[in-house]
């Protein structure tokens, strides 16, 4: 049957709902994606080739992608745990510390680098700290990371949030009777059930950090081939009137993007199967 | 003396949700604790299995074959516990749900992976599910999901069986084949097991032994046909099957309850004169069409026949409304129709007066 058969809902308006959403998300995502597209392929293939995989690019690919698996993985581990934290225990300035899990979200990047660069550069208070022990926090692959970090941190603890509160109690209370200890049934109970939004949580986060510019700038130093990240490679690249060396790079992270994410939303569909949810 | 229960009372808040409340579990057989929601049974069963601690009491103890298990931990009580809605892990298959309590064993006492695949065939056979080790919790139905729940307690060779409303989820023809099957795996394994129920029927039915809470108090203990047919105390006869109530006096040698007059001979001079309550079961009530000694008129309100037995509605001359139940035979034999003048007898009854029985 096709979806223009008249086929009677209870829900009215589907034609036009359909139709806005449609034309809503070409206008937002669609049209400006293809331009990007357009843009990029303006250029001959092999000139594309060699602007994607120069060794700037190449460098700055590797830095955006793989500090943003590394902030994206923390993100999961502790925001797990602050999740937990939030959702299981009774504290004076619970309510506060949740608060506070959204301020990466609502604060300006810029400032949010600052802040940053302020507190880990080697006269700030952590920096300096780090130093003694011979670890360069700004400016360095290790400062861009946890600028990611974060960034990240709220949206792995608000997917997991919901999720930990809707977990039965009697889950673990059947774990503890089958003589489960603490440990086992926080990581054979607890974590694998909640996976599925784990796992999202984590998806975004990444993807949040991937697109990150406004805190990574500042405390990154924006060193090429050691601490430039994409997104301020583009930049680069615009200042110098180089557009479509600029769409280029974009091009390669809109696909890098797309095709983790995909990966990411394989995995979920299949940890979804097994728990039997959606 | 399998289960031994001291002074045990809970508090949530200000709710006494156990009242110091002591009890033996028999060994080896099926005992339920039956009561209305709020008496404090599953409280109780949660407290056995270590689940939920008791008020502090220096006079409060709980244990297990004569050792006191106060102190422990649930993990290291050794108690099986099966859940109202089954508390399955959603992401595991029923095989490793079967095998969890197995597989968290420290590495010394843990059975080798063929010895787990032995021990979980065996409890889906016992279960009655052969060959669905792979599927998950989602594709099974209700029953099917509590009898995996119960293999997974049983898989860790447990002590004692705890179940909390085992099928209080389930429909009630599930319920009906999963309870006798409950009481034949019983009779197989023998087991001590302790069911909480709020269905008399179902405690009733399946149980050696029947626990009757009220108010986080114990009501009356006794096998099921003690406590149907000697019910101690108003509460038991109220919440055992269904009764009808009449209001009266005592009087010298005999209980007025308006056109109901019963002898009691015995009555102790201090209770002369005071409130009395008259239980009586509907199967109890005679129905005849003739007035005989002791009976009073009334008039039928409505029949409902569609039943093993047919009830009768009846409406006694001074307004007060009554149900009796028959058997189809006799209910034929009287050619009872709507509005029809009848005369009743008891059979059976019970006085209570505060909390004497006379």
């Amino acid at each position: 049957m096709s979806i223009f058969t008249k086929n009677r809902t209870a829900l009215p308006g589907f034609g036009l709902s359909l139709g806005f959403t449609i034309f809503y998300l070409s206008l937002i995502v669609l049209i400006p994606l293809s331009a990007l597209f357009l843009k990029a392929a303006s250029i001959g293939s092999s000139e594309f080739w060699a602007a994607a995989t120069g060794d700037r690019a190449i460098a700055s690919y590797k830095l955006t992608f793989g500090a943003s698996a590394v902030a994206a993985l923390i993100n999961a581990v502790f925001g797990l745990l602050t999740a937990w934290t939030l959702t299981r225990y009774k504290f004076p300035g619970r309510r506060f510390f949740d608060a506070i899990v959204d301020l990466p979200f609502a604060i300006p990047t810029a400032v949010s680098g600052i802040a940053l660069t302020a507190v880990y550069s080697h006269n700030g208070i952590i920096g300096a700290y780090l130093e003694k022990f011979g670890i360069k926090a700004a400016f360095t692959p290790l400062g861009v990371t946890i600028a990611l970090t974060f960034i990240g941190l709220p949206f792995v603890v608000r997917t997991v949030q919901p999720a930990l509160q809707e977990l039965d109690k009697d889950l673990e209370e059947a774990a503890a009777s089958l003589g489960a200890n603490r440990f086992q049934i926080f990581f054979r109970v607890i974590t694998l059930s909640i996976m599925p939004s784990l796992l999202t949580g984590f998806a975004l986060a990444f993807a949040r950090a991937v697109g990150e510019y406004g805190s990574v700038v500042f405390i990154s130093g924006n060193m090429p081939m050691k601490t430039e990240i994409s997104s301020l490679l583009i930049i680069v690249k615009l200042e110098q009137y180089d557009y479509a060396g600029a769409s280029v790079i974009a091009t390669v992270m809109l696909i890098f993007s797309f095709l983790i994410l995909l990966l990411i939303n394989i995995i979920q569909a299949l940890t979804q199967r097994n728990t039997g949810k959606g | 003396m399998a289960i031994e229960i001291e002074n045990i009372s809970k508090t949530f808040g200000s709710f006494k949700a156990l009242n110091n409340l002591s009890l033996i579990i028999p060994e080896g057989k099926l005992t339920a604790l039956l009561g209305p929601s709020g008496s404090g049974k599953t409280t109780l069963l949660r407290i056995i299995a270590g689940l939920e601690t008791p008020d502090n009491n220096p006079d409060s103890d709980i244990r297990f074959n004569g050792q006191s298990v106060a102190e422990r931990h649930a993990r290291e009580r050794g108690v099986g516990f099966v859940f109202q809605h089954y508390a399955l892990f959603r992401h595991m298959s029923v095989f490793d749900n079967i095998a969890f309590g197995l597989k968290v064993k420290p590495w010394r006492s843990r059975p080798s992976r063929s010895e787990i695949k032995d021990k979980v065939s065996e409890l889906l056979k016992l279960i009655q599910l052969e060959g669905i080790g792979n599927r998950m919790p989602s594709q099974l139905s209700g029953g099917q999901r509590q009898r995996v729940a119960l293999a997974r307690a049983l898989a860790v060779e447990p002590k004692f069986l705890l179940l909390d409303e085992p099928f209080g989820a389930l429909d009630t023809k599930v319920r009906q084949d999963l309870r006798n099957w409950l009481r034949k795996l019983h009779d197989e394994l023998h087991i001590t097991s302790l069911f909480v129920t709020h269905d008399q029927e179902e405690a009733l039915e399946v149980s050696d032994k029947v626990v009757i809470m009220n108010k986080g108090r114990i009501e009356q203990e006794g096998s099921p046909e003690e406590v149907f047919h000697n019910p101690a105390t108003e509460f038991v006869m109220n919440f055992i099957g269904h009764v009808n109530l009449f209001h009266g006096r005592l009087e010298k040698g005999k209980a007025v309850f308006g056109k109901i007059v019963i002898d009691a001979a015995d009555v102790p001079a201090d209770k002369l004169g005071k409130d009395a309550r008259l239980f009586i079961r509907p199967f109890e009530m005679e129905i005849s069409s003739l007035n005989a000694e002791g009976s009073i008129k009334a008039k039928v309100e409505r029949i409902q026949a569609a039943g093993v037995s047919v009830k009768v509605e009846l409406k006694s001359e001074d307004g007060k409304v009554f149900t009796a139940e028959l058997t189809h035979e006799r209910f034929r034999e009287l050619q009872l129709v709507k509005d029809m003048e009848v005369f009743v007898s008891p059979r059976n009854t019970r006085i209570f007066v505060e909390d004497y029985q006379v």
